[in-house]
């Protein structure tokens, strides 16, 4: 009884399921994530919140750190660059990724280069200034916070 | 699946409307909402609607009222009017933004008297229905040509009904009569339908045809690439209500008669505050007339003016406000809405005739 219904009713429901298994991830697109936030650190005595997508791990491809600070502090700061390393600042300047702060989107949004040998446990984010003042690194601890996630 | 004999017009008709119909009808359908859906949020989110009266601030103005209350937001561009056209006066100002997990932001501000009236995140129902009818909300293309295909298909679609109904001429004032049993009268429904969609599926036809050849890269008719090389902002946090007048005034001076509708801040590094609007040309989108500014010194570096593009770069900003409908406002929009109901219903009446068609007859049933 329905045979003869079906050319019309299958490209219908094939069409509605496309669209409905679609919008999942098209809306999280336009969503965002939610973000863990971690303790401040401080810099050239100006205060950095440090973020990023909840859940998610560094060598994943939608993750990336965003830096919040105030205009006033970046001001002072001057761009701000950041890079991975263990106990010590790396010193190669390629390992080093500015901070884009001046476009409309992916501000405040930066994706460092994970080291090969990538050491969970002792894994810590580098931050710098360019001026004077702030070009000291500081870092904050994140192996263990992201080891967590696992 | 009963066999068709008949004309191969009328075959090619058939067949094409079996695998076809409900689908064209749907998308028909989500076009026409789709037309109207910045009207529809405007009736039932009152966040997006304009006091009455002149408009009495500027948009830094509003661009400030938006910073003061959302510091966490990095706010990317400045919607004076969320519509092809700029002539709808009802709408609020959208300042548009990115929240802090990377999502869409959305401030309204209202441009009698710059108060905020609220906010929104993600998706709005214009979005939505946007990405419903454009591409099925697919993000890898498949669902872009799974809509697009349907242009040609109704193109052919026409040909080969006005083939098959030979009187078409005179088609236009023969209302279903009733009486006639169900198959007649949605038989002569899905005729009548059919000629009056003469004024307007040709329109949608042909530029659905162009989309799909522009997508392709077929044909490339766009403008010339965006000015580069621009100065990178400090801060775009930083960008005040001032810095938006003044190049909202410089892009005024630079083409003269401009109606801002758009102003967007450097997206990439090297791009420039792009201030955009109509400009009292016929058909075209809002983008066509454009003033790209370094957003660090001031200076104009680009002027993209529809009076001087050839016919194909002018073509390529005509097919959005033909298919849309929203070139002329509200006006134009409930036109367009009801003729894409028309399209909408011409697609579900001929899936009527021929379930119709195929049903038992009534003897016949148990």
């Amino acid at each position: 009884m329905i045979r003869p219904f079906l050319p019309m009713i299958l490209p219908f429901v094939l069409v509605t399921a496309f669209a409905t298994g679609s919008y999942p991830l098209w809306r999280k697109e336009t969503r965002g994530s939610a973000m863990t936030v971690l303790p401040s650190i401080v810099l050239g005595g100006e205060s950095l919140v440090l973020s990023h997508p909840a859940g998610r791990l560094p060598m994943e491809e939608t993750f990336a750190w965003r830096i919040s600070l105030s205009p006033e502090s970046l001001a002072k700061l001057g761009p701000l660059e950041v890079a991975y390393g263990e106990g010590q600042p790396p010193r190669l300047p390629a390992t080093w990724v500015p901070m884009p702060a001046g476009t409309a989107f992916g501000a405040f949004r930066v994706t460092p280069p994970l080291p090969d040998d990538f050491p969970p446990e002792r894994l810590r984010l580098w931050v710098r200034g360019r001026n004077p003042g702030a070009t000291t690194p500081v870092s904050i601890e994140v192996g263990t916070i992201l080891k967590s996630i696992r | 699946m009963s066999s068709t004999k008949g004309p191969v017009h009328f075959r090619i008709h058939h067949f094409l409307g079996l695998f076809f119909g409900t689908f064209a009808g749907i998308v028909c359908l989500t076009g026409s909402v789709a037309v109207v859906s910045h009207e529809l949020q405007w009736l039932f989110v009152p966040e997006t609607r304009a006091g009455s009266g002149m408009p009495d601030t500027t948009p830094g103005e509003r661009w400030d009222a938006a910073r003061s209350a959302y510091p966490g937001i990095v706010f990317g561009g400045i919607a004076l009017s969320p519509t092809e056209s700029g002539v709808e006066d009802y709408f609020a100002t959208v300042v548009r933004g990115v929240d802090e997990g990377g999502g869409e932001f959305r401030a309204y501000v209202d441009p009698v008297g710059g108060r905020l009236l609220g906010s929104s995140r993600g998706v709005d129902f214009p979005a939505f229905m946007r990405a419903l009818h454009y591409y099925l909300f697919d993000v890898t293309g498949a669902g872009f040509y799974m809509v697009g295909i349907l242009g040609p298909i109704l193109l052919v679609m026409m040909v080969t009904g006005l083939r098959t109904y030979r009187g078409w001429r005179k088609g236009f004032a023969k209302w279903p009569r009733a009486g006639l049993k169900p198959r007649s009268w949605w038989g002569s429904l899905h005729r009548l339908l059919g000629v009056w969609s003469l004024l307007f599926l040709p329109v949608i036809g042909l530029t659905v045809v162009w989309y799909l050849l522009e997508w392709d890269g077929l044909l490339q008719w766009e403008d010339p690439e965006l000015a580069k090389g621009a100065a990178v902002l400090p801060d775009i946090r930083a960008v005040s209500g001032d810095d938006i007048d003044q190049w909202v005034g410089t892009a005024r001076n630079a083409l003269p008669g401009l109606k801002i509708t758009n102003l967007w801040l450097p997206w990439e590094e090297g791009t420039a505050v792009s201030v955009s609007g109509q400009a009292g040309d016929l058909l075209v989108r809002e983008r066509a007339n454009a003033v790209e500014i370094d957003p660090v010194s001031g200076e104009v570096l680009r002027v993209n003016q529809v009076s001087e593009m050839g016919w194909k770069q002018r073509w390529t900003h005509t097919a959005d406000p033909l298919h849309f409908g929203g070139f002329a406002g509200l006006w134009s929009k409930l036109v367009w809405f009801a003729s894409g109901l028309v399209l909408s219903a011409l697609c579900f009446s001929g899936v009527a005739v021929y379930c119709l068609r195929v049903s038992p007859p009534k003897s016949a049933r148990p």
